[in-house]
Parts: structure tokens; C-alpha cells; sequence
């Protein structure tokens, strides 16, 4: 009696479901390509908001495909443009805004935010964040998982060495003695660096120092890099005297590296994205702070991170890729991220939610990163940037560890960079 | 006494040779073993404080990797089983018959050899396009179909069977392809092992083609889990990396510790034939 009454509870809901689905119009289906690690479960935060998303949505299904890292995401889009197998939208790296416009394969979006209010829409996002947003004249990126750096800093060791924990150096001479005070040595060996720079393909920290020293690295038409300016070569002889002068931090840190090294107590200050928050609340055991990026004339950490760019051309296929995007640029949705991940929340509203209260009272120094979110700076990009991109990268490398000497190994790379953007 | 003290020198090379061999293999065991803050600690910590099985846990949670491996498992299989059939026949042709162009074709073989296998991406992605093959199987096997390398070496190999010994299976009537089954590919056995090996390994690890042609986690393969860990931009938990890494290369291991036995007494026996 009992299983036939389920049976039959079964059988209609069923029924139900079936006309329900035949009445209601397929659902739109989006493809949604990011780049985003997995260890600290981000790619699972990405699947819980995509779902609610879908559950929201009935009229649109999006699929979230893991595309390996940044660089690789833009191979894949690249290639895809090609075999024309673009995705609706997908997340890349700020700096590929103009690759991917000059390529065609990204769409200018300024129609639709128009039709969300234009500027009303755009004046969501902290005005630093839509700087790399835009290519042409038009914007083409909205923002999702940006960051900047910050100076994560043990406030044991600083306790430790006689220094103030709730006082991170602000200013490059501060820097420069608070890490001599840190650095620990055991006859040659350094058991303690007082700081790690840790270097990156995007060479994130060169556009630090440079910035904090007033300077820019790029010039406004995006075809001539400024690295031999003076302002220049004073900020990567700065980054030189830690290294060889003050012996402060190693010549060579490799990115992943970092943050675990700082939790290992091998470094007692690092400079990382602030998407290494969650890792650092995960895993560090001893009383760390944050702190901004170190000053010399100005404040000016670079921006970063990664941007949504809409890739669809048809009208029906853009407005369901649009109302996906600014439901994932939403308040409610930017503090989610921000608050699993670490990554900026970008919406300004959605530092006033609760949930966004919430984590200041357990870690108010993510109040560092609000901080920063109103002097950061752009990170240089153009269309042809690339190249110009891993000739510093070998360039700092190089002067950093004494293999090159910085004024005429900076003039040389100068001259390749700008032939290899002219070309 | 000369020649003791030489012997002990010999071992006490390849002993530190072996060290510098193992040595990555015994880190990434350990390492999948540690907590997050001993990955680097200021000096080396030979043996995890506290064993923590439960990386493992999170490693495999960390992706579909379930369905990777039997993903990684058929397509290596598929590519391999394609690649055998393929270049013996190839390489049959090649070593053994005479026809017109047979110089010109080993000459495009040899090129193939030399290409490397990036430049003809671009080309093999839109080709799978244009026949709708992309995200399934078939882009992750069909341009791993025929293999240059193969060809060439088995090619080599067939070189060596002497020609008398063709006339006479011949005479007992044992032709064309059967000769190639009954003789050629038994003969061959340390090269056809040696590029079984060699292959598998290779496709086994095989990253980037796969994360370009596929977008879905049913097709995708191991070493795609295996990336997930690492990024760009926020740090990597090494730990869960290296537990990950140690369950994606065990059949490797697995397959190399067994066949590299079966592999030397073959070797031995084709000298003995010689």
C-alpha cells in the first residue's frame, strides 16, 4: 500500500517535470572559461556561484570550464578565435584586454552597459579596477577576480626583533630597516630573509616600486617601454641594494612559492596577491598583518587579476552573457567571492554588506586592501606588450642576481622591447 | 686488491648517481606526506612531522579525478594500439618492400621527426574543428594516430631481421603480413617495448592538447587535474600537489618497475639469437 502510494507520488511528479519542461523554451546554454586554482578550492567557490546562478536563471544554463592557467586561457582563446569555437565569456588576465580586442575575439560591451544604465553601471567598481577594462575607446573588461599586491608580515618576528606588530613599514627607507632588523643569519647561511620579492611572469613587483617611485613603465600609446627613465632604474637599483646591498631578501623567488615560505617563517615579510588570503588564513600559525605596498614618493600598487570579457556576437547569446556578468559583478556575489577567495571586492556597495562586516571584525586587515583599491594603478598592456613583458622579466632576473649591469642591461632591453612591440 | 678497490669506487659512482635520480621522487613522497608549513621550512625536513594521509583526501577532492584516469587510460591505450598498428605497417613497408618513392617518403618521416609538435597544433585544432571532433575523444586521440618516431624505429629494427630469414618463412609459406606478425614484431620486441614505453609515458603526460581541445570534465584527463593546483597568481598548496602528482604517475611507475625486467631479459634474449 505504502510503495504504491510512493509509486504513484513518483509517477505524477514525473509527469509534472516532463510537461513542465516540454512548456518552458529551452534554456539558453553559455560556456564560461576560467582560470583559477583549485588547491585553495576556488574552482569549487566558481561552481557554487555559477549554480546559483543557473538556479536563478532558468531561461540561461552556464557551463564553468577550468582552463589552466592565465597564459594558457589565452592560448585556448586565441585558438579558438581561429577555429571560431569561442566561448560566451570567459576570465583572462587584465593585461590581455587589448590582445584579445585587437584580436577580434573579445566584444566591446559599451551597448549593453547602456542598456544597465551606463555610467550608473560602470560607477559600481572602484575606479581603479575598470583601468585595464578598456581597449579603443571601449570598454570590453568587466571586473572579477582582481587583486593587488600587499605586504603580508609576521607580527611574531616583528614582536620578536623589538618591532611594533601593528606598525608595517609605509615607506621604502622603513622597508629597507625594518628588514635588516628581521634578517636572521647563521655564519654565511641566511636562515630568515626580512623580506621575499617573489617574481612572477607579469612582473608585478618591478610595476610596484616603479609606481611607488612616481614613475610609469609603459608610454600612453602602449608602443615604448620607459624602463631606462631615471625614476626607473632608481627603483630597480632600490630592489637591487635589498638584494646585494642589505642582503634583505634573495635575489630570485619564484611566485607559487612565496606565501608558504612566509608560512614556514623563511621570510619574515612577502609581497603577494591579495588572492593569497585565504591560504594565508588556512595555513599560517603565528600572528601575521597586512601592509600596503611601501611608498617612496607615492602610494601606487599595480592592479591585477583577472577581468570577464564577452565573446558572443549573436544579440540573444550577448544579452544572456551580459545578464550573466553583472549578476556575477553584483554586490551580493563580489563580497562572496572577495570574502572565499581574497580576490578585491571591486563592487563598492558590496563592502557595506553584512557578510562584508562580518569579515573586517575577524580581519580587519583587509581594510589594507580597501586601501589600496583607491590608489592602484594599471597594469601596462597593449596589444603587442608580451614580448616586452618577458624581456624585463629576464632583465630583473638578471640585474638582481649581478649578472647584468643595471644601466646598460636596461638600455639593451629597452632597444629589444621597442623593436619587438614595432613589429 | 686493485680491482676491489676500482669495484668499489664503480658502485660508489653509480650509488651517487642513483641519489641524484631518486632523490626528486623521495621529496615528492615526502612532500605529500607534510603539512602545508613544512614545505619550506629554513632546513630540509627529511620526514613529515605528522603523516597527513589526509592530503590524499583532498588531492583526489580537488578534482574529477575519478574520471580522469579512466579518461588518461582509454586514450593512451587508443593512441598506443593506433601507433603500433600504424607504424609497423609503416615501417614493414619501409624496411622490407622496394617500390617507387620509398626514399623520398622515409625522407618525409625523418622530417616529421624534426618538426616539433607545437608548430602543427594550430593546424590539427582547426582540422578537428572543421570535422566536429573537438571536445570528445576523437580530438584527443586521432592526431596521435601515426607517430614519426615509431616508424623510424621500428623501421631500424626491421633492418636487422636478415633477409635470409624472409626467403625462408617464404619457402614455408609464411608471407606479407603474416611474416611481419610471425617474425619481424617478435624479433623487434626490446625496440616495440622501448617505444611502447616511451609513448605511454609520453601521452600519458601529455597537458596541453588536451586542456585546449576539450571543455568537459567526462572527457578530460589527469594531468589536467594535476594544473588545477597550480596558478598563476595565488600560491600552491605543494603538498596537494605533490599527493596529486603521486597517484597520477603510480601506474606509470608501476607499469616501468614491471616491464623494465621484461624488458632487459628480452634484450638479452635477441643478442643470444644474433
Amino acid at each position: 500500500m505504502k510503495m504504491r502510494r510512493i509509486f504513484a507520488g513518483l509517477l505524477t511528479a514525473a509527469t509534472t517535470a516532463f510537461a513542465a519542461s516540454a512548456v518552458a523554451a529551452e534554456p539558453m546554454q553559455l560556456s564560461f572559461w576560467y582560470p583559477v586554482d583549485l588547491g585553495g578550492g576556488l574552482a569549487k567557490v566558481v561552481d557554487g556561484l555559477v549554480g546559483d546562478f543557473n538556479k536563478m536563471h532558468p531561461d540561461i544554463q552556464v557551463t564553468a570550464t577550468y582552463t589552466g592557467n592565465y597564459d594558457v586561457t589565452l592560448q585556448k582563446i586565441q585558438a579558438s578565435k581561429l577555429a571560431g569555437t569561442l566561448p560566451d565569456v570567459a576570465v583572462t588576465e587584465i593585461s590581455s584586454v587589448p590582445v584579445l580586442g585587437a584580436l577580434g575575439a573579445a566584444q566591446p560591451l559599451d551597448e549593453l552597459i547602456a542598456s544597465s544604465g551606463a555610467k550608473q553601471f560602470l560607477d559600481r567598481f572602484w575606479p581603479s579596477m575598470l583601468l585595464n577594462c578598456r581597449y579603443g575607446g571601449k570598454v570590453y573588461g568587466v571586473p572579477f577576480q582582481r587583486s593587488t599586491p600587499v605586504m603580508y608580515y609576521n607580527k611574531d618576528a616583528f614582536a620578536e626583533v623589538g618591532l611594533d606588530p601593528e606598525k608595517p613599514p609605509i615607506t621604502w627607507d622603513e622597508l629597507t630597516s625594518v628588514a635588516q632588523k628581521l634578517t636572521k643569519h647563521e655564519g654565511e647561511r641566511t636562515t630568515r630573509w626580512g623580506i621575499e620579492l617573489p617574481l612572477e611572469a607579469f612582473n608585478w613587483f618591478y610595476y610596484a616600486i616603479t609606481y611607488a617611485n612616481g614613475g610609469e613603465t609603459l608610454s600612453a600609446d602602449g608602443t615604448k617601454v620607459l624602463w631606462d627613465q631615471p625614476k626607473n632604474v632608481e627603483a630597480l637599483q632600490f630592489w637591487h641594494d635589498l638584494v646585494n646591498k642589505y642582503k634583505v631578501t634573495p635575489p630570485y623567488t619564484p611566485w607559487n612559492d612565496g606565501p608558504q615560505e612566509f608560512a614556514a617563517g623563511k621570510t619574515a615579510m612577502v609581497w603577494h596577491s591579495t588572492g593569497s588570503q585565504a591560504f594565508m588564513r588556512q595555513n599560517v600559525k603565528f600572528r601575521w598583518g597586512l601592509g600596503r605596498i611601501p611608498k617612496h614618493t607615492q602610494f601606487g600598487p599595480p592592479s591585477g587579476g583577472g577581468n570577464m570579457l564577452l565573446y558572443a556576437t549573436d544579440p540573444a547569446r550577448r544579452k544572456a552573457a551580459w545578464t550573466f556578468i553583472t549578476w556575477m559583478s553584483d554586490a551580493p556575489q563580489a563580497a562572496r567571492w572577495s570574502i572565499a577567495s581574497g580576490y578585491l571586492a571591486t563592487n563598492i556597495a558590496s563592502w557595506d554588506r553584512p557578510e562584508m562586516q562580518a569579515l573586517i571584525k575577524g580581519h580587519p586587515e583587509v581594510l589594507v586592501t580597501k586601501a589600496q583599491l583607491a590608489d592602484a594603478k594599471a597594469e601596462p598592456a597593449s596589444a603587442k606588450y608580451a614580448p616586452a613583458r618577458d624581456i624585463l622579466n629576464a632583465l630583473i632576473k638578471d640585474v638582481l642576481a649581478n649578472k647584468a649591469s643595471l644601466v646598460p642591461a636596461t638600455k639593451q632591453a629597452v632597444e629589444e622591447a621597442n623593436a619587438a612591440m614595432a613589429r | 686488491m686493485k680491482r676491489a678497490s676500482l669495484r668499489a669506487a664503480l658502485y660508489l659512482a653509480l650509488l651517487a648517481q642513483a641519489a641524484v635520480v631518486a632523490m626528486p621522487m623521495y621529496w615528492l613522497v615526502v612532500s605529500a606526506f607534510k603539512a602545508s608549513d613544512e614545505i619550506f621550512t629554513p632546513t630540509p625536513r627529511w620526514l613529515p612531522a605528522d603523516i597527513e594521509w589526509h592530503n590524499f583526501v583532498l588531492a583526489w577532492q580537488g578534482a574529477a579525478f575519478g574520471r580522469y584516469f579512466v579518461n588518461s587510460v582509454l586514450v593512451v591505450l587508443a593512441i598506443l594500439l593506433l601507433q603500433l598498428a600504424t607504424s609497423s605497417l609503416a615501417a614493414f613497408a619501409l624496411a622490407r618492400r622496394r617500390f617507387f618513392g620509398r626514399g623520398i617518403i622515409l625522407l618525409g618521416v625523418i622530417g616529421a621527426l624534426i618538426i616539433p609538435i607545437q608548430v602543427t597544433f594550430l593546424a590539427n585544432f582547426i582540422t578537428l574543428q572543421r570535422f566536429g571532433w573537438l571536445d570528445s575523444y576523437w580530438a584527443l586521440i586521432a592526431p596521435f594516430a601515426a607517430s614519426a618516431f615509431g616508424t623510424f624505429l621500428l623501421r631500424q629494427a626491421f633492418l636487422a631481421v636478415p633477409q635470409a630469414l624472409e626467403d625462408a618463412a617464404r619457402l614455408d609459406g609464411c608471407t606479407g603480413l603474416a611474416f611481419l606478425w610471425h617474425f619481424l614484431l617478435p624479433l623487434s620486441r626490446p625496440t616495440v617495448l622501448a617505444f611502447t614505453l616511451v609513448a605511454l609515458v609520453a601521452h600519458w603526460n601529455d597537458y596541453f592538447w588536451p586542456l585546449i581541445v576539450t571543455n568537459r570534465d567526462a572527457i578530460r584527463t589527469l594531468p589536467i587535474g594535476l594544473a588545477m593546483f597550480v596558478t598563476q597568481e595565488v600560491t600552491t598548496d605543494w603538498n596537494l600537489l605533490m599527493a596529486a602528482t603521486l597517484f597520477v604517475a603510480a601506474p606509470m611507475l608501476i607499469i616501468f618497475f614491471f616491464t623494465q625486467r621484461y624488458f632487459i631479459r628480452s634484450h638479452m634474449h635477441s643478442g643470444l639469437k644474433r
